[in-house]
């Protein structure tokens, strides 16, 4: 493996990354240099992560797969708040991922809205799912932003929730950030890691 | 001299670029900016007018959820603990490690 594939291999992965945000602001509805600004965030990046991978796994169209994928996010939380070494390593502190926990109640509310008339997932579960990744209000910010942009909509229901509805667009965006990737990096016989240390 | 250095620390600390933020809240950041720039202490309010923009904005995301615009406001005679607060925040965080415990649980969910 030579400088130059390595050279050639963080620009591609530069290269489609910023292809995926300029994609973003071309598709945008507005063109408020403020949106434009927040459609290119890191944050906006990562909850396009989080809403590709729930659509890739599909997670939304089946209500035991997604108490399944909250049950898993819940036992990672309690690991967390019972592991301050880990914890720590993340920045993460007890009252926010305490924030982050289901309830039963919430678990069975999560997987009603997927069967209702407006299926989706409520606002604050996104924010309770993201975490991790984020703070509830930085989360909503983020969730606006994608919504002034057209790229989501929040439908209020009668039971004081907003359900978030993707219309596909972003996620779109970001599998053809993947596939650039694996069309650009150079395709090489791969390397121990180690050994290039 | 020694009361100027926490906030010389906040400024190199905010001046990093792994702190650039797009997602400031606009009253928070208002408020931010009202409190310091009134400060009593001449030394937080001359340096803080050399700010720019950004700064209020790197300093309202980095407060972000840690204290409400009201709150604050209510700080106009005590901006240092307004630095103290901002100091004592975690730093942010690379979200790779977050986001491969999602990957994670997501699999978890598909698996049913």
């Amino acid at each position: 493996m030579t400088q130059a594939t390595d050279i050639r291999t963080v620009e591609s992965l530069r290269r489609a990354k910023t292809d995926f945000h300029n994609n973003l602001c071309r598709a945008c509805d507005g063109s408020d240099p403020q949106l434009l600004q927040k459609l290119r965030s890191e944050n906006v990046f990562v909850l396009t992560e989080f809403l590709f991978l729930l659509r890739a796994f599909d997670l939304t169209a089946h209500p035991d797969r997604l108490e399944a994928y909250i049950l898993a996010h819940n036992t990672q939380l309690a690991d967390l708040i019972a592991t301050p070494e880990k914890r720590r390593l993340m920045g993460l502190e007890v009252p926010r991922l305490q924030r982050g926990v289901f309830s039963a109640i919430q678990i069975d509310k999560a997987k009603a809205n997927l069967l209702s008339n407006t299926p989706g997932l409520d606002q604050a579960d996104v924010q309770r799912l993201t975490i991790m990744l984020f703070s509830p209000e930085t989360g909503r910010r983020v969730i606006e932003a994608l919504e002034a942009a057209g790229f989501i909509s929040r439908v209020k229901t009668p039971y004081q929730s907003k359900i978030v509805q993707s219309h596909g667009q972003a996620e779109d965006f970001f599998a053809q950030y993947l596939a650039q990737i694996r069309a650009e990096v150079p395709n090489q016989t791969t390397t121990d890691p180690k050994e290039m240390t | 001299m020694t009361r100027l250095l926490p906030t010389v620390g906040l400024i190199c600390l905010l001046a990093s670029p792994a702190l650039a933020c797009e997602m400031a809240q606009p009253d928070l950041t208002d408020a931010l900016r009202q409190v310091l720039t009134a400060s009593d202490d001449p030394r937080v309010a001359d340096l803080v007018s050399y700010m720019n923009e950004r700064f209020y904005s790197d300093l309202s995301c980095r407060l972000d959820g840690a204290i409400t615009p009201d709150e604050v406001l209510g700080l106009r005679n005590r901006p240092s603990a307004l630095i103290d607060l901002a100091l004592a925040q975690p730093t942010p965080r690379n979200q790779s490690d977050a986001l491969m415990l999602m990957l994670s649980a997501m699999q978890e969910g598909a698996k049913t």
